[in-house]
């Protein structure tokens, strides 16, 4: 049963409550003020009044309820990232466009589209609810990853075993790479909480992020073939080390700054070194199709080949306008002759089609009626990879440049939005989240420049796949979510 | 005191206590009274809402403490950016307040 002088302060509680809009931040509001009220009471006992009193007395030098509850208001609102927000919106805009011009429009078109649908729906739902959530249930989370983890090697192995993959409905593929591209990016912010919540056992915590790392890589290693991963894993280790740095630079982790930096970085060369060596000579591949693709150009399928191509395209652009192709040269660069006939490459052959002829004649039959255009002789891969390329070869260089630019500021605004977020662990999560993001982009843009590293990556609502695009909603919304209740969730020290 | 000049004094005079050591709420309004031989004597509740806004502004930051009496206590600390924030202001009363001075003394003053 409360006592009275209970009932008065939980009342001056209460009329403080009712003006602060935001619910959830009345319980850490009530405490403080509580713990003054109780405090300035026993002083006033100690100097010989009467409880009740006392209590009357601390509760009237609080002053106004509702002028302290209208103050408190103020400054615990929920907020918008409106820039990031509008930034993100046009970007979905971009990716549907881009569909639309290079697959024309139509009905089909349309339902085709609707995953930008679904991850603005996602985008939304955690911008809303995101961040509470992850702190409420960061332990379940995680547990739920690991058991996902377990599960998704088991029913690989049932799968090596049966010899066919299990399960695979409709066009979702569990073992595809955009689902492991769309797993490694929930990872990151889940590394990032499990980090700062271990972070007062110091290299410990840095020892065990390492850990969970390894074990990715092994069950990536297991689930899919090794290439397939290459850019997701460097993606979720760069992100991954770039939180650390900024946590072991800003005094958040218990560890020395220079041993702290040590660590995080060997562990990170520790990881690519396992990675890139357990691949031998599959990942000298990798590193020769960034540095020399010609070397991997033996037909017109390879990646290799389609970053010779993409280069020289390029060195063709204008300044300003459509790249000039006459309608032969048009002609060549869709039938691989322009490399494989006037070029240095030498045909042996594409699996399919014993002469470069055969090869034309295939190409041309798929021509549109009024010949071959632009859109017709770039390399073409799920989702439109060479979207940049396109825009420079369509409008030139300046345009864009200009384009680029553009996407740098759209994705620099995950930056500045999480650097104005002041509860740390949201700083820390939305950051990891901008790293991934950004390295993603990065990827993207060495592609299009015929600089492609394992397998292509994703533009960020751009240029994505039903899982990555869920991958970057829930990244981005956490981010938005993180920034929405920077004012009104406390992160207990 | 006129309570203008109080609003535009207390956020700097909490941030000059916060340079000094960690407090807690009730703390500062017994060091803000103890110091000012009781000139500054606020009504206590309306310094939550002034640290509060410190604290979205990142002038300072919060962190729990229990107490001995096991009651727990939000204390609050000055970050790099509220220690300019105190500097800039501690320069913006010290042009008012020699301005005032100034007005105060009297004479001539000449402006071009």
């Amino acid at each position: 049963m409360r006592s009275e002088q209970q009932e008065k302060l939980l009342h001056f509680l209460e009329d403080v409550d009712e003006q602060i809009s935001y619910r959830p931040v009345h319980a850490a509001v009530n405490e403080e003020l509580r713990a003054h009220v109780e405090d300035k009471a026993e002083v006033y006992m100690e100097y010989g009044v009467e409880e009740g009193e006392a209590y009357d007395k601390a509760i009237r030098d609080m002053g106004d309820a509702s002028v302290i509850g209208l103050k408190m208001n103020e400054a615990h609102h929920l907020r918008t990232a409106k820039p990031l927000l509008a930034s993100l919106l046009a970007l979905i805009c971009l990716g549907v466009a881009g569909n639309f011009v290079g697959r024309g429009f139509s009905i089909e078109e349309i339902f085709y589209n609707g995953y930008f649908l679904w991850g603005f729906l996602v985008l939304i739902l955690v911008a809303r609810y995101g961040y509470p959530f992850l702190l409420k249930y960061t332990g379940k989370i995680l547990t739920l990853l690991a058991v996902a983890g377990v599960l998704f090697a088991a029913s690989r192995t049932v799968t090596r075993y049966t010899g066919s993959f299990f399960p695979s409905i409709a066009n979702f593929h569990p073992y595809s790479p955009s689902v492991i591209f769309g797993i490694l990016q929930v990872a990151v912010p889940a590394s990032v909480v499990l980090l700062y919540r271990r972070r007062r056992q110091g290299y410990r915590s840095l020892l065990l992020i390492a850990g969970v790392q390894l074990l990715l890589v092994a069950l990536v290693a297991y689930c899919l073939f090794w290439g397939y991963a290459d850019v997701a894993f460097l993606t979720f280790l760069c992100s991954c080390l770039g939180a650390e740095l900024y946590m072991i630079g800003k005094k958040y982790l218990n560890v020395d700054k220079k041993k702290g930096f040590g660590t995080a970085i060997a562990c990170f060369l520790i990881l690519v070194l396992v990675w890139a060596g357990c691949q031998g000579q599959r990942f000298c591949q990798t590193l020769e199709l960034f540095v020399n693709p010609g070397a991997q150009a033996e037909d017109p399928w390879q990646d290799g080949y389609n970053n010779v191509l993409i280069r020289e395209l390029l060195g063709r652009a204008k300044g300003f306008g459509e790249v000039s192709l006459s309608e032969e040269e048009l002609v060549r660069y869709r039938t691989a002759q322009w490399y494989y006939e006037d070029g240095p490459g030498v045909w042996k052959g594409d699996g399919i089609h014993e002469t470069l002829e055969d090869y034309a004649k295939y190409r041309m039959q798929y021509q549109y009626s009024d010949g071959p255009g632009l859109w017709d002789i770039l390399p073409q891969h799920y989702h439109n990879n060479y979207r940049i390329a396109w825009w420079i070869l369509r409008y030139g260089w300046i345009p864009g440049i200009l384009f680029t630019l553009f996407l740098c500021a759209a994705y620099g605004l995950l930056f500045v939005t999480a650097f104005r977020i002041r509860n740390r662990l949201g700083r820390m999560v939305a950051l990891a989240g901008s790293l991934a993001m950004w390295m993603q982009f990065l990827f993207y843009l060495l592609g299009n420049f015929g600089c492609q590293f394992g397998m292509f990556g994703n533009l960020p609502f751009v240029s994505e796949g039903f899982a990555s695009v869920t991958g970057s909603a829930l990244m981005a919304g956490l981010i938005l979510s993180a920034y929405r209740f920077d004012t009104v969730v406390t992160e207990k020290e | 005191m006129d309570k203008k000049m109080m609003a535009m004094s207390t956020a700097m005079l909490l941030l000059k206590l916060l340079e000094e050591e960690d407090m807690y709420g009730y703390q500062m309004i017994r060091k803000l009274e103890e110091r000012s031989s009781q000139v500054f004597s606020l009504k206590e509740g309306t310094l939550y809402p002034i640290l509060h806004s410190l604290e979205e502004q990142e002038a300072v930051e919060s962190y729990e403490h229990q107490a001995e009496t096991g009651r727990m206590r939000k204390y609050y600390r000055l970050t790099k950016k509220g220690g300019k924030l105190l500097q800039k202001k501690k320069e913006e009363w010290e042009t008012y307040e020699r301005a005032v001075h100034d007005v105060m003394k009297g004479g001539v003053s000449f402006a071009l």
